[in-house]
């Protein structure tokens, strides 16, 4: 219950923020007035031998990390120079990271056995004294990273009830290769991975919602035909070689079946069909063009893409295939649906002056905001906990994938070559 | 003391992050915890409790070979000499539309002629787009936009099974420019043969 | 020196020759109150002084508490000597208030005249050095 009140609580900041801002502001998750918790890391100490170099990877992770999110800042590093250690007064030296500003302090220990590292990490908050948060993580020396991750996603857990975003990784298109190519990076856009290597047309990547299976299309065999990939093990498999595209694929929230666009004739429906591989099931008749299917979070609906009135416009459908009904009535083009994970937010492609730009519909309020960006701006995509978005932009030339930084700002973080349709998801597995 | 109390109040709003009082609960109460936390073996505030044993992030492989046999098709190159000599014309589009112009109608009447005169010839007709809309709607109305010319080629008589229908949308354009005329050149639907 | 004259002044005299201070050239009126009515922080044990219980009247005052930790409290907040300048500021944007220290009498003295002379570069003019009235006999 405490999620879903928070959930509502960031929704109303979003709108808010977006629809009165005058310059370009993504999804800021703190509204104007209110500032991100400010919190110190003291120097772990080491209680045993350890790896020198685990210990400082470990470190400079999570001090990287701790930073990156809109809820929590690092407390400056000039700052928490000040502070002078009170040898055996534990409490008077949490006063004194209180005295230059942090509001949370954590500090921890390492020790070490063999090749593995354990940390014991308490997180203070330091105007009342208390301890928030206490764990112990143990892995192999080379894992120090992950163990760092780890730490800070439990760490923004506390502040937002939703798990940070350090683990989670992005799906996209990239050329960057000479071919489009399916690759995989981290969120910040670090250690990107390319995942095929067909030197064919690769489009459309689209994650199950536990993270273990990529959808995508590919023109490998001539035609375009859906496939579904275990990033984890390297294999993939055709789902569909309907004729048509066969593309833009969207997983039930239960990962079992999935929704995507293919024809019969010169049309475009949308189809489902079973994640592992089945019969598909045609889901939509009417003429023209029906694309882009996006199965909300509850698995009730799907919103789409159709020409079914002129020009493409949004339209929901329910799972089974009734109860048709338009959703966007004021752009002259609506395309590239895609659901919060709120289940009452949509982000999507509109078209102002001729170029693409991101907008967000709230479907309890029918509240539409354009986030207005320089440059053509398309394929909107949420973050697992639904604070802040990745799309596409041409503002730096090229087609790069941008998320927000934690001010609220794009943050460009893709460079070489073009780089498009971001599907993020929480964790491989 | 109004000092006080206006520090009290910076202190809870920024604590308080984007509304959420009860996450300042969650701090000060660290014993309450929340339901993921529960189920995450976290440990209640400063006890020694049970570790967290961190796995390894999964490793990612390239994906190599698909489960089921994918080959290519390799073009004879007498095929490609012949598609350079340019016996069939592409026909082009107006902008987000897949109807035929009258012009393209004339153009496609000339290919229907030179295809039933050479009745073993195979064709597959390519759908493109412009790169003014989102890629995979475009994907969709090169669909539409090579179905056009199919369907037009059968209402002149061309046997529907020497057509075979393909859309690279705006994956494959022939201009590379970001202007009307490259766009114009790229709103087409182009003929490749594939037998003779 | 202009300095005026208030109760109990004479005790606190010789802060006036320590080397520190240009700051002293500025005007600063130190005096001795006494601690009841103010609002209570972190526990100190504040010097012993007769002193004139506060005039309610001017400005507002800050409170500053230092421990014997040498912590320094403004209100409840913990804030380092070296910030808190730029805490005080907009304190003081609204115009001159006085500052009342509570400072432990176990504190060292350089300790105290670091503080004065920040609060002094701030532009205060008048310091309170907070006590308890001694023991009666």
């Amino acid at each position: 219950m405490r999620q879903r009140a928070t959930g509502a609580g960031l929704a109303f900041a979003l709108l808010a923020t977006t629809a009165a801002a005058q310059e370009e502001v993504y999804l800021k998750v703190t509204s104007p007035g209110l500032q991100r918790v400010v919190i110190g890391v003291a120097p772990f100490t080491s209680r045993s031998a350890v790896d020198a170099v685990a210990t400082s990877q470990f470190m400079n992770t999570l001090r990287t990390d701790l930073d990156q999110t809109a809820v929590m800042g690092l407390l400056p590093e000039e700052n928490a120079r000040l502070v002078e250690p009170a040898p055996g007064n534990p409490g008077l030296t949490r006063q004194r990271w209180r005295s230059v500003g942090a509001q949370l302090l954590l500090d921890g220990t390492f020790s070490g056995a063999g090749n593995q590292l354990v940390v014991e990490a308490q997180l203070w908050e330091l105007t009342s004294g208390e301890i928030a948060y206490s764990r112990r993580f143990q892995a192999g020396n080379a894992l120090a990273a992950t163990m760092a991750h780890t730490l800070a996603n439990e760490i923004v857990r506390l502040l937002t009830g939703q798990p940070g975003p350090f683990l989670s990784r992005i799906a996209f298109i990239s050329d960057r290769s000479g071919a489009k190519e399916l690759w995989l990076m981290r969120w910040d856009g670090s250690d990107p991975q390319q995942l095929t290597t067909h030197r064919s047309i690769a489009l459309a990547p689209a994650w199950s919602p536990d993270g273990q299976w990529l959808a995508f299309t590919s023109f490998l065999r001539g035609q375009p035909q859906l496939f579904v990939l275990r990033p984890t093990q390297g294999s993939f498999k055709p789902i569909s070689t309907l004729p048509g595209v066969n593309t833009s694929a969207s997983f039930s929230p239960d990962g079992k079946q999935v929704v995507f666009a293919a024809g019969d004739d010169g049309n475009t429906h949308l189809w489902v069909v079973p994640a592992e591989g089945g019969t598909p099931v045609q889901l939509t008749t009417t003429r023209g063009i029906s694309t882009q299917p996006a199965w909300s979070p509850n698995g009730r609906q799907i919103v789409f893409t159709s020409t079914m009135g002129g020009s493409p416009q949004l339209y929901a459908i329910d799972a089974e295939g009734t109860n048709l009904r338009r959703l966007t009535f004021e752009d002259k083009f609506a395309d590239e649906a895609a659901w919060a994970p709120d289940g009452v937010r949509l982000a999507y492609t509109t078209q102002v002056d001729g170029r693409f730009q991101i907008a967000t519909l709230d479907l309890r309020t029918n509240a539409r905001a354009v986030i207005d960006g320089p440059g053509s701006n398309e394929s909107p995509c949420w973050s697992p906990d639904g604070t802040t978005l990745a799309f596409v932009s041409t503002r730096t030339g090229r087609k790069q994938i941008f998320i927000t930084d934690p001010l609220g700002r794009p943050r460009q973080i893709t460079n070489d070559g073009n780089n498009t349709q971001p599907s993020w998801v929480a964790q491989v597995q | 003391m109004s000092t006080a109390k206006q520090l009290a109040v910076l202190t809870l709003a920024a604590l308080v992050v984007a509304g959420a009082c009860s996450h300042r609960k969650t701090l000060v109460t660290p014993d309450v915890p929340t339901p993921e936390s529960a189920t995450a073996s976290s440990t209640a505030a400063g006890t020694e409790g049970a570790t967290t044993v961190v796995q390894a992030e999964p490793a990612i492989g390239s994906a190599g070979t698909p489960e089921a046999g994918v080959s290519a098709s390799d073009l004879p190159t007498d095929l490609v000499e012949l598609n350079r000599a340019g016996y069939l014309k592409d026909a082009f589009f107006d902008t987000n539309k897949a109807d035929l112009r009258d012009d393209t109608r004339e153009l496609l009447a000339a290919n229907a002629a030179w295809l039933k005169g050479h009745p073993t010839v195979k064709v597959q007709i390519e759908g493109h787009c412009d790169e003014r809309n989102t890629g995979e709607y475009n994907l969709a109305l090169g669909w539409r936009r090579a179905f056009a010319v199919k369907d037009y080629l059968g209402s002149l008589g061309v046997d529907a099974g020497r057509i075979g229908v393909i859309s690279y949308g705006e994956e494959k354009p022939f201009a590379q420019g970001h202007d009307e005329s490259a766009w114009s050149q790229n709103r087409r639907v182009h003929f490749a043969i594939t037998g003779r | 020196m202009a300095f005026r004259t208030a109760d109990d002044f004479d005790n606190l005299a010789e802060i006036n020759i320590t080397p520190l201070v240009d700051v002293m050239m500025v005007l600063l009126i130190i005096f001795i109150v006494t601690a009841p009515m103010l609002v209570q922080g972190l526990q100190v044990d504040l010097p012993r002084a007769s002193a004139a219980a506060l005039s309610q009247k001017g400005p507002e005052p800050i409170v500053l508490t230092l421990t014997r930790d040498r912590l320094i409290l403004l209100g409840d907040q913990p804030v380092h000597l070296k910030l808190l300048s730029g805490k005080l500021a907009p304190l003081l944007a609204g115009g001159p208030r006085p500052v009342y220290l509570k400072g432990d009498q176990a504190l060292p003295y350089g300790f105290v005249i670091d503080v004065l002379a920040t609060l002094n570069r701030m532009g205060v003019e008048e310091i309170g050095m907070v006590t308890v009235p001694p023991p009666t006999p």
